[in-house]
């Protein structure tokens, strides 16, 4: 995302990930008050827009602040679940970060993005699952299914999102 | 609506321990907690003994931990009813001792430590300046988005009290949305502000006091107790 002042993206690409990372606590209350937060992975869409909108060496710490911070804040989600959430979002922020810094198309971005964040959701859940004694595979694969139709929510409303934030980015400022 | 920001101001030997302590012996309970087996599952008693210990110690008032921790013990609970169906009681001891007794050991950090305090021990632990820049600063912004939030929340219960689920889904991802175009809005606005100010992109904190020799002695004796207590579970 280009800066608009003087002093260079720096301070702009630190508000606007440190705005991301407070909606990435914020969507997920918001999914919770209607009930609907757990299948809907809420807290991955903020963080997937960092990953379109900021260049990869900034849009990690989204990645590793919102889950900690929301843990902090709200409790959820409990520990110890912040470390794992932490490693997926990173894997997920890194990705789209990545490849939107390469000019791939945002279609491309979200599902290779999403695509790895599964991986890395299957890997780090089975190596949990071996440490606290739970069938390994049978975890990993209910942890990747169950956030099934927070997939499809973001690969349908991200990019919507993105374009929104471009739309409002290119917006000569208001004053007020 | 929802409990956030739960520091509540006190005097206690937990309040005044040096915060670098605290994230150093947190981090320490948490992979101890985490590390103990499943056939060990007896040690997490006294990682609970410790962490009860804690608590009084801090003299947090009773109602409002509870109330924090109730939302997460039901998480909790729920996930290990799973093990329990499976068959396995050993194992829904763990995984749901190991969660609660994590999840507290957050309450107790959370409830005793301002944020600033932690953001200046994660400086003085070479935590990069963009990630407490970022912490800091989104910190702020939680609260502003937050009440902004619960104002379309309450606006869209009164416009439509009744919905399908699907159509509340619809709904909420649409407020969602428009929750991130503001805040994208209100991004600029603090990008200004903060420039008038001086920022460079690094959140400047309070410089930390030298921790006494209570906070050593306690953060030892802590440690060695976390440490003996692995080497129990693993004995």
């Amino acid at each position: 995302m280009p800066g608009t002042t003087g002093t260079g993206p720096a301070v702009r690409e630190v508000t606007v990930a440190a705005s991301l990372a407070a909606l990435g606590v914020v969507v997920p209350i918001l999914f919770h008050m209607v009930g609907m937060g757990r299948y809907f992975l809420p807290m991955h869409l903020p963080v997937l827009a960092a990953g379109l909108l900021l260049r990869p060496r900034i849009a990690w710490t989204v990645g590793l602040v919102t889950p900690w911070l929301s843990s902090l804040l709200t409790g959820m989600p409990p520990m110890p679940m912040p470390v794992l959430m932490s490693i997926e979002l990173v894997a997920l922020v890194q990705t789209a970060s990545l490849l939107s810094a390469a000019k791939a198309p945002v279609w491309v971005a979200v599902t290779a993005a999403v695509a790895l964040r599964c991986a890395a959701t299957f890997a780090v859940t089975t190596a949990l699952a071996t440490q606290l004694g739970i069938p390994e595979q049978a975890a990993g694969w209910a942890s990747v299914a169950s956030g099934a139709p927070g997939i499809a929510l973001q690969i349908v409303s991200v990019p919507i999102l993105l374009a929104s934030f471009r739309r409002v980015s290119g917006r000569k400022p208001d004053t007020a | 609506m929802t409990a956030v920001d739960v520091y509540i101001p006190g005097t206690s030997p937990l309040h005044r321990w040096d915060p670098r302590a605290k994230l150093m012996v947190g981090a320490l309970y948490t992979a101890s907690v985490l590390a103990i087996p499943v056939a060990r599952s007896w040690v997490l008693f006294c990682f609970g003994a410790l962490l009860v210990s804690a608590f009084g110690a801090s003299r947090l008032p009773a109602g409002r931990v509870l109330m924090r921790l109730g939302p997460v013990a039901g998480l909790i609970g729920l996930a290990g009813l799973g093990m329990l169906f499976e068959g396995s009681p050993a194992r829904f001891v763990s995984v749901s001792g190991k969660a609660a007794l994590c999840a507290g050991c957050g309450v107790l950090m959370a409830a005793t430590t301002q944020f600033g305090a932690m953001l200046a021990a994660m400086r003085s632990f070479r935590f990069p300046d963009i990630l407490t820049a970022v912490s800091g600063l989104a910190h702020r912004h939680v609260f502003v988005a937050l009440d902004e939030a619960c104002r379309m929340m309450v606006a869209y219960r009164c416009r439509v009290p009744q919905a399908s689920p699907l159509r509340r889904l619809r709904h909420t991802t649409r407020l969602a949305l428009a929750l991130c175009l503001r805040s994208a809005m209100r991004t600029e606005r603090i990008e200004r502000c903060l420039l008038v100010r001086g920022f460079d992109g690094v959140l400047r904190t309070l410089p930390l006091t030298a921790p006494t020799r209570a906070d050593v002695v306690a953060t030892a004796a802590t440690a060695i107790v976390c440490g003996a207590l692995l080497v129990v579970g693993y004995l």
